[in-house]
């Protein structure tokens, strides 16, 4: 009794620790994300910008970056968590929106819906990017589990990287003869939150803010799956239903996130690997350790795209592939790829 | 102590368009340990899956205490019923402590904390399997053996009255297979815990069971004391195998020597 209350307290204690330190580091990047960009502002115009004043160029520049930090924050909460729900409900390593073909399908719903349907209002490309995501989610895991063994972490992963190839090839071609809006198309597909107003801030919140609470409700229910459908029915689980239910938080996350900012491919992937390694399994930790990692990521590669391109920015979704990548490889190379 | 009854009656059961079960009948003795042999595809697994609501039958029931169990809700069935199917999961990296505290699950809704009950149960369970010095331990660095005590572990935190295993001494050397049916026998004789399960080693079945039951076909073959079942006639019955049955001098249970085509004394 004794040496298991001393345990539960000691990995109680580190967490909070890591709370702690994790809560700083994003308090810390999002001064950074507002003092720092490609013009160079002094700290006077930051203070002024921040107290809503915008009579220069420099205060116009820092306020302009509020709602940006705030775009990355969110989009990295939602992008780090709804990765670490698809690996919880896949026990795939290699579980992402972006490998997974989730992005891209949102991408390419949305590229239809503009090119054919011509929507235009923000609200409008939500919904539409939510139900690419979710038929695409739907479509990969199919696909990835036919043949013998069921859906193995490899199959799912060239299933979803397969899908997504296709789809962005159907973009281009959805958007090739449409001269009118490919440039915007294009620029979108990059993925990035320098666009980010207040007004884009409101309408894609209310799905984060559902994603999010659905998200959090499944963590113990990840919990159980994660032991293996069979273990996890034997325990009381409705495997089927909290399958569906954790899928929808994340599918509502993703879908949301790129319909603002385009697909951001590896924030996903990266970050609950991340939360696993300092925080462990439990996903009662994990999902929102996830959330506050992602948006720290995010929100540092934003930065890191305004000053590796001076006087220009990089977009964050080109600066996530970068670090992304090699990431990927080292995973897929660990001795076995095992399923969670 | 309640015991609970639990009974399949003209069950039939299958995958796809196979049958494997059909109308079979069976009754669990309350607070005895039960052991199911058979042939490979004989039905055994099948008839665990289906009775711990795994399978959804095609014809018949699975009764606990006089209910349909595939109609309880599931995690009312998980706090009477546990299941160790064969191969469970453990997650990379996850601690002895946390997987056996895992078994809790059916005993929280949505909203219930962490409490005494669960550390106690937690901790008995550490106890009673002999594993509270690999508590902090990474499962992922356990033998073979140390694992499935880990898996039997988080069973016992879940505190059923009734427990179903899958062969639980799959992969295990024989050391560990008699440790992990002495682990059995000593939650049965302490809580009463009614006990069913499914293994190879038929002398091991002998041995350890109440109850022993022989499958063959998809319906239960013979089923009684393990001297009646364990029989000559029966092991050529259900294996096709020739043998000869003699009495373990140390248990008095009956044990089964194959006869194969070759290495026989020639004695009358």
């Amino acid at each position: 009794m004794a040496t298991d209350a001393a345990l539960v307290l000691r990995s109680s204690r580190s967490r909070v620790f890591w709370l702690a330190l994790v809560l700083a580091v994003l308090v810390a990047l999002c001064a950074g994300s507002v003092a720092i960009g490609t013009r160079s502002v002094s700290w006077s115009e930051i203070w002024a910008a921040l107290a809503g004043r915008v009579d220069t160029v420099g205060q116009a520049a820092v306020a302009a970056r509020i709602p940006r930090t705030l775009m990355a924050l969110l989009a990295g909460a939602a992008l780090g968590l709804s990765g670490a729900i698809m690996q919880g409900i896949t026990r795939n390593p290699l579980a992402d929106p972006g490998i997974l073909g989730v992005n891209m399908g949102a991408s390419l719903a949305i590229a239809v819906g503009v090119a054919w349907f011509g929507i235009t209002t923000a609200n409008a490309y939500i919904w539409v990017a939510i139900l690419g995501a979710g038929f695409t989610a739907v479509f990969v895991y199919v696909i990835g589990s036919l043949g013998r063994g069921g859906a193995t972490p490899l199959k799912l992963a060239l299933a979803g990287v397969a899908t997504s190839v296709a789809f962005a090839s159907l973009v281009i071609a959805v958007v090739l003869t449409r001269g009118d809006i490919a440039g915007g198309i294009r620029q979108w597909q990059v993925g990035g939150v320098g666009g980010a107003t207040f007004a884009r801030l409101s309408v894609v919140l209310p799905f984060l803010v559902a994603g999010f609470l659905i998200s959090m409700a499944t963590a113990r229910k990840l919990n159980s799956l994660a032991l293996g459908d069979e273990l996890a029915a034997g325990l009381g689980e409705r495997v089927a239903l909290a399958r569906a239910m954790a899928a929808l938080g994340a599918i509502l996350l993703c879908g949301a996130t790129t319909a603002i900012c385009g697909p951001i491919g590896f924030v996903g992937l990266i970050v609950p690997h991340l939360c696993r390694l300092l925080f462990g399994v439990d996903h009662r930790w994990l999902l929102p350790f996830s959330a506050l990692v992602g948006a720290a990521l995010l929100t540092c590669a934003d930065i890191a795209g305004r000053l590796i391109a001076r006087p220009n920015e990089l977009d964050v979704g080109i600066v996530t592939a970068f670090i992304g990548a090699p990431f990927f490889i080292w995973i897929v190379r660990r001795q076995k790829v095992r399923e969670l | 102590m309640t015991k609970h009854s639990l009974s399949a009656h003209q069950l039939s059961a299958g995958y796809a368009d196979t049958i494997i079960l059909e109308g079979l009948d069976f009754q669990v003795p309350p607070g005895q340990i039960t052991v199911i042999v058979g042939a490979n595809a004989c039905g055994k697994s099948t008839l665990l899956r289906t009775m711990s609501r795994l399978l959804p039958p095609r014809h018949g029931q699975v009764l606990l205490d006089g209910k349909s169990i595939h109609r309880t809700a599931p995690r009312q069935l998980a706090q009477v019923l546990g299941l160790l199917p064969q191969s469970p999961i453990a997650p990379e990296g996850i601690t002895v402590a946390d997987l056996v505290s895992r078994g809790r699950h059916p005993h929280h809704g949505m909203i219930s904390r962490w409490g005494r009950k669960d550390d106690e149960a937690v901790a008995q369970a550490l106890e009673a399997t002999n594993i509270v010095e690999l508590a902090e331990r990474p499962v992922d660095e356990l033998s073979g053996g140390q694992r499935q005590r880990v898996w039997i572990a988080m069973a016992l935190a879940q505190q059923t009255q009734v427990l179903l295993l899958d062969e639980p001494t799959t992969f295990l050397d024989i050391s560990h297979q008699v440790e992990v049916l002495d682990l059995l026998i000593d939650l049965n004789q302490q809580r009463g815990t009614t006990i069913v399960m499914v293994l190879h080693d038929l002398n091991l079945a002998a041995r350890y069971a109440d109850h022993l039951v022989a499958m063959a076909g998809g319906r239960i073959f013979a089923s009684g004391p393990p001297a009646d079942v364990l029989t000559e006639a029966n092991v050529r019955h259900v294996f096709g195998l020739e043998s000869r049955v003699i009495a373990d001098p140390t248990s008095g249970r009956p044990i089964m020597l194959p006869l194969g085509r070759h290495r026989m004394a020639k004695t009358g």
